[in-house]
């Protein structure tokens, strides 16, 4: 596994930001890593990162502890990150940001550094606060793909991307995943984004994982049941009922057996979106 | 070496600005040689107004070695160098802000930056703690060094030993401030709060210090200002050794707190 969390928590004071969270993601994967506002992403992938010190619990990605000091720089040698503030150092010019960057990592591609000032139109000698908040979305992005790690770890890395840039960093994950089998683990609300290219979702619900699958065995698993009856439709539980049709998502065909054992008078059976798995696996109250 | 660099661009601007400041109040110094006559009376009052013990006071006579002690040492650089070694410790030893005032997210941002480099947290702070200590050494030295070779322009001559000698008291006395403004700035992300609240700490200081009888045997800024060497012609080796001590465990407390502080 890239990674592999277990049991992982941390609380600011009496808030408890992550409650134990445990999910693995496979090497090579693209996994998507969602969840609503305050759901504990970013203190998770903070965690990762090496920026927060976990209360309890253990993590590793690429086989090495994120809690050990001399492994995270190992991590850190080894995966790319982006985190949610992508200021990186306001005060110095884009062509410095980069001379300092790249003086950490023996891989780091000056081919993908050029093609990314191009395809980016990131102007060099300007200062990076000068950027705006998009262009420095993509220089974060820059020194994060060129680096030439196995694994890159990203907080909403679409934030403030224009809709071509956004194309052209969705298609450049793809790409470094496949050629380079470089395993992608990012948080996004952008749910079309994330059904686009990843191959696996984790959702969480705070600070707890509510879904871990692969994308195709999420969409497999789980059916919108659109019922329709002769009379008033009966109460059924997380369904949503307008006089004789009732309509919920289900996860499991026994559950569609149980359904058909109402007798309506018709059964529908459609496939769902993330978006629809997504809203469904948050709506539970875990508090 | 990318990590001296980096500490280097973060640091130019405030070098500049402290090394400006230095350069115009030293010629104001000297210039003042100049223009007034060295009126003893007068400065014995102007000193009598800060922490300085009565022996101090006597010693000041009517000649250029005094006159300079009096008004650089004694007055000029009093607060301006432990305020500008505080600016040089309040961007902070990891987010490192480098223009005089910097946003608070900007310094988040630049410490996400930083934290996503393979580097342990103490190797950061060991860059940027090296940096400051260059700047501080130049705070200490330039001044007096500038007065070596401008006292001839006033027809007056200046000890390039007691120059060294003052150089190295502001030094050794500049450390703590730099210490504490390491640990404010680890503590406080942004830079203005930080900047203020070590102010307040020097003013403050410098008021026990005139409050209390300033007869005490150790007090900071009769150390900084060099009273013992000017009274005694001798380095306060104990002085010395007391604030690079002091500086060196509030600076390992700066780096505990950077090392087990969330970002």
């Amino acid at each position: 596994m890239a990674i592999q969390v277990t049991g992982l928590k941390k609380s600011f004071g009496k808030v408890e930001a992550v409650r134990g969270l445990n999910f693995s993601v496979p090497a090579g994967s693209i996994c998507g890593f969602l969840g609503r506002n305050g759901a504990g992403k970013t203190t998770t992938l903070k965690m990762l990162q090496g920026m927060i010190h976990p209360d309890a619990g253990h993590a590793t990605i690429l086989g090495l502890n994120i809690a050990d000091p001399a492994q995270s720089v190992q991590i850190r040698q080894r995966a790319a990150f982006v985190t949610e503030e992508k200021g990186t150092l306001g005060y110095l010019k884009v062509s410095q940001v980069i001379k300092i960057t790249k003086a950490f990592y023996p891989n780091w591609s000056n081919e993908i550094e050029a093609k990314l000032l191009d395809t980016f139109e990131i102007p060099t000698d300007r200062r990076v606060s000068k950027l705006s908040k998009g262009g420095q979305t993509k220089l974060s992005l820059l020194l994060a793909l060129a680096r030439g790690a196995e694994m890159l770890i990203l907080d909403e890395p679409t934030e403030g991307l224009d809709p071509a840039a956004t194309e052209q960093l969705l298609q450049s994950l793809v790409v470094m995943s496949a050629e380079s089998q470089t395993t992608v683990f990012f948080s996004s609300h952008q749910l079309a984004e994330v059904e686009q290219i990843a191959d696996r979702v984790v959702i969480i619900d705070k600070g707890v994982t509510v879904v871990e699958d692969s994308l195709d065995d999420l969409k497999h698993n789980y059916r919108r049941v659109r019922l329709v009856f002769d009379a008033t439709a009966p109460a059924i539980p997380g369904a949503r009922i307008d006089g004789r049709t009732a309509s919920l998502l289900v996860r499991h065909d026994h559950a569609i057996d149980e359904l058909r054992a109402l007798k309506p008078a018709s059964l529908d059976i459609d496939s769902v979106s993330l978006k629809e798995i997504f809203l469904d696996s948050v709506k539970g109250d875990r508090s | 070496m990318i990590l001296l660099y980096k500490s280097w661009l973060e640091m130019r601007v405030r070098l500049a600005f402290g090394l400006g400041a230095i350069s115009a109040l030293c010629l104001v110094t000297i210039w003042d040689y100049q223009k007034l006559t060295h009126n003893v009376a007068r400065d014995k009052m102007m000193l009598m107004l800060l922490p300085f013990t009565q022996q101090a006071i006597d010693s000041v006579t009517a000649n250029y070695s005094s006159f300079i002690w009096a008004h650089w040492n004694a007055f000029n650089q009093l607060l301006l160098l432990p305020m500008l070694a505080m600016t040089i410790a309040s961007a902070g030893i990891l987010p490192n802000g480098a223009c005089l005032r910097e946003r608070g997210d900007q310094n988040s941002a630049a410490a996400a930056f930083m934290l996503s480099l393979p580097v342990r947290r103490h190797t950061l702070l060991l860059y940027r703690g090296a940096i400051g200590l260059l700047a501080l050494a130049i705070f200490a030295f330039v001044p007096q060094l500038m007065i070596v070779a401008l006292s001839p322009l006033v027809s007056a001559a200046y000890s390039f030993q007691d120059a060294l000698a003052y150089g190295a008291i502001s030094f050794a006395a500049m450390l703590i401030p730099y210490a504490l403004g390491l640990v404010v700035s680890s503590l406080i992300d942004d830079d203005m709060t930080s900047r203020l609240s070590s102010i307040f700490f020097l003013i403050a200081l410098l008021i026990l210090e005139r409050t209390i009888n300033p007869s005490q045997p150790f007090a900071y800024y009769r150390f900084l200002s060099g009273e013992a060497y000017f009274t005694t012609h001798e380095i306060l080796w104990i002085g010395m050794a007391a604030c690079t001590l002091l500086a060196a465990a509030i600076t390992w407390a700066a780096i505990q707190i950077v090392e087990r502080r969330d970002y």
